[in-house]
């Protein structure tokens, strides 16, 4: 640890010829210069290394105690740095070096967002972004405080942010509102409604008055369960409460043309490079014309990352250019109905809440488009509570 | 000087009555060996002779001489000196 501050700091070797040199050294100390590494020679001279800004005291006290002084050797860090003085596209470079990276290192270049479920990533930095944080904003105009607030404002769905800046690496940490579902309360009088329009199976009113019958076929909205309870001697109202399970059909239609576009690579390519710089591009080409007439672009972006994580802001990107051609011809039948059965399945998992039976598909062409029809039975519950408007109910009383 | 030295042997003595660190209340020499190899002296006043097989070291109350081959001051600062060598001996001259 000494060495290395000795060397940082640079010292001299420095021979001490005289009649006493012990009396030079001991002078020496006195004065408060200190040396290391004393050699005594044959010739009755000796050499020391002290530190290289004590030198002009060294000459005093040399010339105090009747002895010469003579540099021998100049050694460590200033010495060695100052070799390169003349070097100056040397330092020029040192220099722009040096303050790149005092300038680079005062902006983000990643942000990492933590914590996020719902709320996409791709929304957080676009609301970031909107704000004024982005890849290469200068870290010190970040106000973090009031970025966690206007954040909050931004995207409702967050209960909590915070942006934690490291050098150049930034992590935003979310926390996400938990919604709770609407809940209405059971001393609020309702009605009970079909869902979906269906087939009553089964109706099981725990409280109110059941409008509807087993067989009955009802519509969407329609009134199932009323929560008016007509006694003898007043209208009563009360929060419905009801089983209702219906059959519910499904007719779902997906269309695809039987002729397409058949692409056909010519097996021609050619490649463009580019590079981005904290979101500026900078072309590495000079040509930027449309190289084929009909091609596919495909992009792909390489990033200079080290082994321990840390990536460069700077982004290859290269675009392969693909020749293709088209021709017209028919699709194979079989495939285009398997695609349309996959898409309308899908739709249906989507609308139905429980294991549909009975699933049916029918095909038809017709103008040159396959037409593929779906129909599925359904049995799920339909009850949907929904609030009497007490101000009308008074309306329709007072008349 | 005399009485200066007397006053500091009177220090001294009294250090060793109280069994006090006589190198820091009387500032005397305090002598450190490593392995036969290193040595270092603390509370020293200069250098009277210098050489591969000897060095003489003032000190408060006497000379220090040590003996040995290749010696070599490693460092000297106003308080302490660093000795390397082999060394065979040392001892103190009134």
């Amino acid at each position: 640890m000494l060495r290395a501050v000795t060397y940082l700091r640079g010292f001299i070797v420095v021979k001490v010829a005289g009649r006493y040199p012990e009396r030079f050294l001991n002078i020496c100390t006195r004065g408060g210069v200190s040396f290391w590494a004393l050699k005594k020679h044959e010739d009755g001279t000796m050499t020391v290394s002290v530190r290289a800004g004590e030198l002009p005291l060294l000459k005093e006290l040399a010339s105090n105690a009747l002895c010469t002084v003579e540099v021998v050797r100049r050694a460590g860090a200033p010495f060695f740095a100052l070799r390169f003085r003349r070097r100056y596209i040397f330092i020029a470079c040192f220099l722009i070096f040096a303050a790149a990276l005092y300038l680079l290192s005062q902006h983000i270049w990643e942000i990492e967002v933590i914590g996020n479920s719902s709320v996409s990533e791709e929304r957080i930095l676009k609301a970031l972004e909107k704000l004024g944080v982005g890849i290469g904003t200068l870290s010190e105009d970040i106000d973090t405080e009031s970025l966690g607030d206007l954040m909050l404002l931004e995207i409702d769905e967050l209960s909590w942010f915070a942006l934690n800046i490291h050098g150049c690496r930034a992590s935003a940490e979310v926390r996400e509102k938990v919604i709770p579902p609407k809940v209405i309360s059971n001393d609020v009088p309702v009605n009970i409604v079909a869902a979906k329009s269906g087939m009553i199976e089964k109706i099981t009113a725990l409280e109110g008055s059941a409008q509807v019958a087993v067989g009955d076929v009802v519509t969407e909205g329609q009134l199932l369960v009323s929560g008016l309870v007509d006694t003898a001697i007043s209208v009563r109202m009360v929060h419905a409460q009801a089983d209702v399970t219906a059959r519910v059909w499904y007719v779902l239609e997906a269309k695809m043309p039987v002729e397409a576009w058949i692409k056909e690579y010519t097996g021609e390519e050619k490649s463009k490079f580019a590079l981005s710089f904290a979101g500026n591009r900078i072309n590495l080409y000079g040509d930027s014309s449309i190289i084929y007439e009909k091609c596919d672009k495909i992009i792909d972006r390489y990033r200079l990352e080290l082994p321990g994580g840390f990536i460069f802001p700077v982004t290859l990107i290269k675009e392969t250019y693909r020749e293709y051609e088209q021709t017209e011809g028919e699709l194979d039948g079989y495939t285009s109905e398997e695609i349309l059965k996959e898409i309308l399945l899908a739709r249906l998992a989507e609308q139905c809440g429980t294991e549909p039976s009975d699933i049916r598909f029918d095909f038809d062409v017709t103008d040159g488009v396959l037409t593929a029809r779906l129909t599925a039975e359904c049995i799920e519950q339909i009850a949907r509570p929904v609030e009497i408007p007490i101000t009308g109910l008074h309306g329709t009383g007072g008349n | 000087m005399k009485k200066r030295n007397s006053g500091q042997n009177a220090l001294f003595r009294a250090t060793e009555i109280f069994d006090l660190p006589g190198d820091i209340i009387a500032g005397v020499s305090r002598v450190e060996i490593v392995g036969g190899r290193d040595m270092r002296i603390e509370n020293h006043s200069g250098i009277l002779e210098y050489g591969e097989s000897a060095i003489d070291i003032n000190t408060e109350n006497a000379v220090l001489r040590i003996r040995g081959s290749s010696l070599e001051i490693i460092s000297m600062t106003t308080t302490e000196i660093s000795i390397r060598g082999n060394i065979f001996g040392f001892e103190y001259v009134y």
